[in-house]
């Protein structure tokens, strides 16, 4: 039985097609990569997978079930959690909060039912990840990467079983990059499963297993990083056909 | 004690002597008109919290919080008048068939939101208020049905009933701000997409709590209709219901203690400048659009300013 697979999965909005029939599959363990141009479909793919968007066609199977139809909620509470590539903290509520809304979930209650862990597991996923120390502080307080940082926190709540990361290093100093790549590696030791669409390649070469990459909807190339970069499809999706420039 | 605990307790002293003084007031007088004044009071306590635990903390504006008023006003007249039922039965009866009509409502409507969800608002109270003309052999019409007994057999006993339901209902609806379903609101408010990320159902939740406001409201609306003891259109009327978004929006919205302040200030107001009734409408409104613009977080917001003492920083964080 395939860990967690996409089969065949196709969206289109009118007349644009986002996806177009694609496959991969995750084995547990891994930290799998994709990239592709801006408005390849990377997003959509995410939506797709977290149920905020129902596939026209298609299925996403997670340890053999077909997860197509269930709501954004009911995918996070089976193990599947997604950030978001334009941070979504709640502002006006202090860092603590934004932490213990994830504490009402219907996956963190029925794993904690009946002890008192929430405020331990807040203060130790905070000080694992990063945070200030201060967590009453408001969540408009932080910046662009601490607030990254908190969506992750949030998620990781929840311990989930894959994490769909969307661009997690954008917007973030060299510094909070590195951070965040030895957090993301520590979180794919723990046991987590990682999906991670990234525009920092260099970056993403470094710690993914495989890469898929997606153009105009479809998957062009899967492989290694090694694997990928050489490839001629993907080095013209990036770059551009060298022949039909050179006609033009 | 926590810092957080010795905060709260300016907040609680001045609940205790704001109760107190309610609780007193039939000890020094027992007119008619100031019994019912401050008796109304209560009832428009009820309206504006309620309206303030669902539309105050989401912010979908509910336009059309008189649908609970009225529907609840036309049940208490059917059960008492026609089966003569007490208003222990009416008023838990109420608030089921209110919670009920939220909980269907929110069903048909949180899917939209802005200026939709606030048009279908006004749209259901607007079909409510039209159904009350137009089946007027059950709902008496225009002048609808009058000969609903009273809550008890004083003045100074219903006074205490109206009050009594309204702290219960004031303490219920500030225990269920203040924890799980408080801070879960908020934050569907700020992120909703974020709340369903993190494997939380937020439109049970939205739901769930349009229910209990149109419970809430539901109580209010029975006891309203007991205390005038009559009930017709115009408590379903679009004037009701912008009355008690009024009285919420100055006394600032998605607190619970905001909507309890603003319904004393206005409706004591109200009565205040029936002396000058040819102003009133005029001074009540600019009133109303000094708070907008000048405290817009309505009257609690403005009192952090003039209170040393934070009176209401653990109720009001908004």
């Amino acid at each position: 039985m395939t860990y967690f697979e996409v089969a065949n999965l196709h969206k289109s909005f009118g007349g644009l097609i986002a996806v177009n029939d694609l496959c991969f599959k995750l084995a547990k363990g891994q930290i799998v990569g994709i990239i592709g141009p801006n408005g390849a479909g990377k997003t959509t793919v995410f939506n797709l997978i977290s149920g905020f968007l129902q596939p026209d066609r298609g299925d996403v199977l997670w340890k053999g079930e077909n997860i197509v139809g269930k709501k954004p909620d009911q995918i996070a509470n089976i193990g599947i959690s997604r950030t978001f590539q334009i941070v979504k903290p709640f502002r006006d509520l202090t860092i603590y909060e934004n932490l213990k809304v994830a504490c009402y979930g219907k996956r963190f209650l029925k794993k904690h039912r009946g002890d008192d862990r929430a405020d331990d597991l807040i203060l130790k996923v905070a000080k694992q990840i990063g945070l200030p120390k201060d967590l009453n502080q408001l969540a408009s307080n932080l910046g662009q990467g601490e607030l990254r940082i908190l969506d992750i926190a949030r998620i990781l709540i929840t311990e989930p079983e894959l994490l769909l990361l969307d661009e997690p290093l954008s917007g973030l100093s060299q510094i909070e990059t590195t951070m965040l790549l030895e957090l993301i590696r520590k979180i794919n030791q723990d046991g987590t499963t990682i999906l991670i669409i990234e525009h920092k390649l260099k970056e993403l070469m470094r710690i993914a297993n495989n890469i898929v990459v997606i153009d105009f909807g479809c998957k062009i190339a899967e492989g290694t990083p090694g694997e990928v970069v050489n490839n001629d499809e993907v080095k013209k999706a990036y770059l551009g056909d060298k022949k039909r420039h050179a006609a033009t | 004690m926590s810092p957080e605990n010795k905060k709260k307790i300016p907040s609680v002293v001045f609940f205790l002597l704001v109760f107190t003084f309610f609780f007193s007031i039939p000890l020094f007088t027992q007119n008619f008109y100031y019994l019912s004044v401050f008796t109304t009071v209560f009832i428009y306590i009820i309206f504006a919290t309620s309206w303030d635990v669902f539309a105050g903390y989401i912010h979908l504006m509910n336009f059309g919080h008189a649908l609970f008023v009225g529907a609840a006003g036309y049940l208490t007249a059917f059960l008492n008048i026609k089966y003569g039922l007490s208003p222990f039965i009416i008023l838990p009866a109420c608030a089921i068939f209110c919670g009920i009509l939220g909980m269907f409502i929110g069903l048909a409507t949180l899917r939209h939101k802005g200026p939709y969800f606030a048009m279908l608002t006004i749209a259901f109270a607007h079909v409510a208020h039209e159904s009350t003309i137009i089946f007027s052999s059950y709902t008496g019409g225009e002048e609808g049905i009058a000969g609903i007994r009273t809550l008890t057999s004083s003045w100074i006993g219903d006074y205490y009933f109206i009050l009594i339901s309204m702290a219960l209902i004031f303490c219920f609806l500030l225990l269920y701000t203040r924890g799980r379903y408080g801070l879960l609101l908020k934050a569907i408010d700020q992120n909703e997409d974020a709340v369903l990320a993190s494997g939380i159902n937020s439109t049970f939740i939205k739901t769930m709590t349009y229910a209990i406001s149109g419970a809430a409201c539901g109580i209010g609306g029975s006891l309203f209709a007991f205390s005038l003891m009559h009930v017709g259109p115009t408590s379903m009327e679009q004037v009701m219901s912008t009355t008690i978004l009024i009285i919420a929006i100055v006394g600032g919205i998605g607190t619970i203690v905001g909507p309890f302040i603003g319904a004393i200030i206005l409706t004591l107001l109200n009565e205040v400048l029936r002396e000058v009734a040819d102003y009133r409408l005029l001074i009540y409104t600019t009133l109303v659009v000094i708070i907008v613009f000048y405290a817009p977080k309505g009257a609690i917001g403005f009192s952090r300013y003039l209170n040393p003492m934070c009176l209401f920083d653990s109720f009001g964080r908004k």
